[in-house]
């Protein structure tokens, strides 16, 4: 492209950019999500019992600041640990635990049963959408 | 998942739990959201905006064809000499770090998190040093930790410059092939640093082998999986650097490499693929659409194979389902391989070429680099980021014994990027790499066609080949992952 001099270089470049950006403008304008500036508190219900299998596992969808309240339920010991945000809880087996954050990092999140003989088991998905 | 049968839903969900067990803890975990459809869209309908742009450019352009060789122009590029000094620096630092990577794997504590063989070979090495290759060249020829291993050798009296055997012809780069099949297939399903440890040492005596039986510049060039990829990735940069010593750094024009060369053999041809077809594979492995595709379609043409109890097959499907997740990988190379060969065969047939389609498959091998090399920046530079800000702890406590030798304030939590910011990188990028790579394939088809109509028809099946490579792309990264939490 060095013979650009000759050329009509610029006036694609300058098509092309312009094009990009209207269609840019376009789509996010018509189709980007927009979320309330409110934020909310959620609470997640989460119950640990003996037979894991056939349960589908839960994805919880929420916005970037808003408070989340994990409440597990377990008839085992171990933690719950929501990877990424380093939150993690000590289970009272038989009992009802708390887990309260703010989703303050846009992302996906794993939340996992990590029981004391070292086995994690996924638990849910944590889905925070930017806000 | 939603539309799984029942019995069905409860194999996926004895999937999630296998896998979790095995994987590592907070390492190569992905964070990122898939990218939101009207990016997706933005995506693809930009892709096609600047093919067609170029193309349009390409056309009205008012240059003559055969033989025009752009990278050639009279373009006097600053030179000079790499300092002695810090090339001793720069080879003890990949010397240090390739054996602390082998210690800490053997040693060290067995969590990858935790170890610093993991980020350091995977994060700081596969990933950072490929993304700095693209920025300042091949420096890896001159730094090859291995090649050093081998002079040492020599300096104590082992001759390994010599070939004892012939290099079989017939072997060209299938070596590194194969061992860039068996690194792609650790990544995604190896897993502790032990395994990692025991790698690199049984990949060194390969090496130390091969350099023995077919002389040290031919088994490091041909067979050495690291030289090769750095070498193709380096091709893009705007410095190249001499083979002798003191070495000397040239400076050229950016993707001038991939022009001034094209690969000798069809292998490196399959290597550049499945550059590009590992990191797609890594991308699609993990979402409801590639799960799905096994647990919802296939389980049931694979009916004859395990009955009809589902629950008494639960143990042979899930064997199948891990030979299905690993089949996947070396597929993917020949697919796309498939693909590449059979549009330049619509391109030879349209022009009614003289020039064979290995030929051809050949020339334009190199233009696919920059799209390779945009799908591993997409797919891996958040996780480069997060897992790399952890670079300090780690040194720290290289071990994970506890150490702080840095007497490093204990931080908690990671680096993240915005997820705006991961999103319109990832789109940027792909874009970027789509368009080196629609200038490359230009650039080659004035060297290989001789008409000017040859020219821009010629390249046509190929642009078209690279927008759907790039949209491929797209695709994939506004893919929902599945339910396997890492």
């Amino acid at each position: 492209m060095k013979q650009s001099s000759r050329s009509p270089f610029v006036p694609w470049i300058a098509g092309a950019a312009l094009l990009l950006c209207v269609l840019y403008f376009a789509l996010h304008g018509s189709m980007a999500k927009r979320e309330s500036g409110d934020s909310h508190v959620t609470v997640y219900n989460l119950l640990i019992s003996k037979p894991r299998m056939g349960e589908e596992l839960p994805v919880y969808r929420t916005t970037q600041g808003n408070t989340i309240t994990l409440k597990v339920t377990s008839d085992r010991p171990g933690e719950v640990y929501v990877h990424g945000y380093e939150k993690k809880v000590t289970l009272k087996p038989g009992g009802e635990t708390e887990l309260t954050f703010v989703a303050a990092d846009a992302g996906m999140f794993p939340v996992h049963l990590h029981e004391a003989d070292g086995t994690m088991v996924a638990l849910a998905t944590l889905e925070v959408q930017p806000k | 998942m939603r539309h799984l049968p029942r019995c069905c839903m409860r194999f996926a969900r004895l999937l999630c739990l296998i896998p979790t067990a095995l994987y590592a803890h907070s390492f190569g975990t992905p964070y990122t959201l898939p990218v939101p459809f009207w990016m997706y869209l933005y995506g693809c309908g930009a892709t096609l905006v600047l093919t067609f742009a170029m193309l349009g450019y390409f056309w009205s352009e008012p240059v003559s064809c055969a033989g025009v060789r752009p990278s050639e122009a009279p373009f006097r590029a600053p030179r000079g000499t790499l300092n002695q000094r810090a090339l001793m620096l720069l080879r003890i630092g990949a010397a240090g770090s390739l054996l602390l990577t082998m210690a800490a794997g053997l040693i060290g504590n067995p969590d990858p998190g935790q170890n610093i063989a993991m980020t350091l070979f995977w994060v700081v090495f596969l990933l950072g040093f490929a993304y700095l290759t693209a920025l300042i060249g091949d420096l890896y020829s001159l730094i090859n930790p291995w090649k050093m291993a081998v002079d040492g050798l020599e300096r104590i009296g082992v001759n390994l410059s010599i070939s004892r055997f012939q290099y079989p012809k017939w072997m060209s780069y299938w070596p590194a092939f194969t061992f860039y099949v068996g690194l792609i297939w650790l990544e995604l399903f190896g897993g502790a640093p032990f395994v990692l440890s025991c790698t690199l040492i049984v990949y060194s005596a390969i090496t130390v082998t091969g350099t023995y039986l077919f002389g040290k510049s031919t088994w490091l060039r041909q067979a050495d999986v690291f030289s090769v990829f750095f070498q193709l990735i380096g091709m893009l940069a705007p410095i190249e650097y001499g083979s002798d010593e003191p070495v000397e750094v040239r400076f050229r024009a950016p993707l001038a490499g991939a022009l001034n060369e094209s690969p000798p053999h069809i292998s490196l041809v399959l290597i550049v693929l499945f550059m590009l077809s590992s990191t797609v594979y890594d991308g699609i492995h993990d979402t409801t659409l590639w799960i799905g595709l096994f647990w919802r379609n296939l389980l049931w043409l694979l009916h004859p194979l395990w009955g009809t109890d589902l629950g008494k097959a639960q143990n042979s499907l899930m064997s199948y389902y891990l030979v299905y997740r690993q089949i996947g990988l070396l597929l993917f190379p020949f697919l796309y391989l498939g693909f590449y060969l059979l549009i330049l065969f619509v391109t030879k047939s349209l022009l009614k070429s003289t020039v064979p389609v290995r030929a051809l498959a050949l020339a334009f091998c190199y233009s696919l680099i920059p799209i390779a090399f945009a799908y591993n920046f997409t797919h891996y530079f958040s996780f480069f980021v997060t897992q790399g800000s952890h670079l300090i702890r780690l040194i720290s406590d290289p071990f994970g014994f506890g150490w702080n030798i840095l007497g490093e304030p204990q931080r908690s939590g990671q680096m993240r990027l915005q997820m705006g910011v991961v999103w319109h990188t990832q789109v940027g990028m792909l874009l970027l790499g789509h368009v080196a790579a629609v200038y490359l394939a230009h650039v080659t088809a004035l060297r290989t066609f001789t008409t000017r109509r040859d020219v821009i028809v010629g390249q046509i099946p190929l642009l078209l080949l690279m927008v759907v490579y790039t949209m491929l792309g797209l695709w994939i990264l506004s893919l929902p992952l599945g339910s396997i939490g890492g």
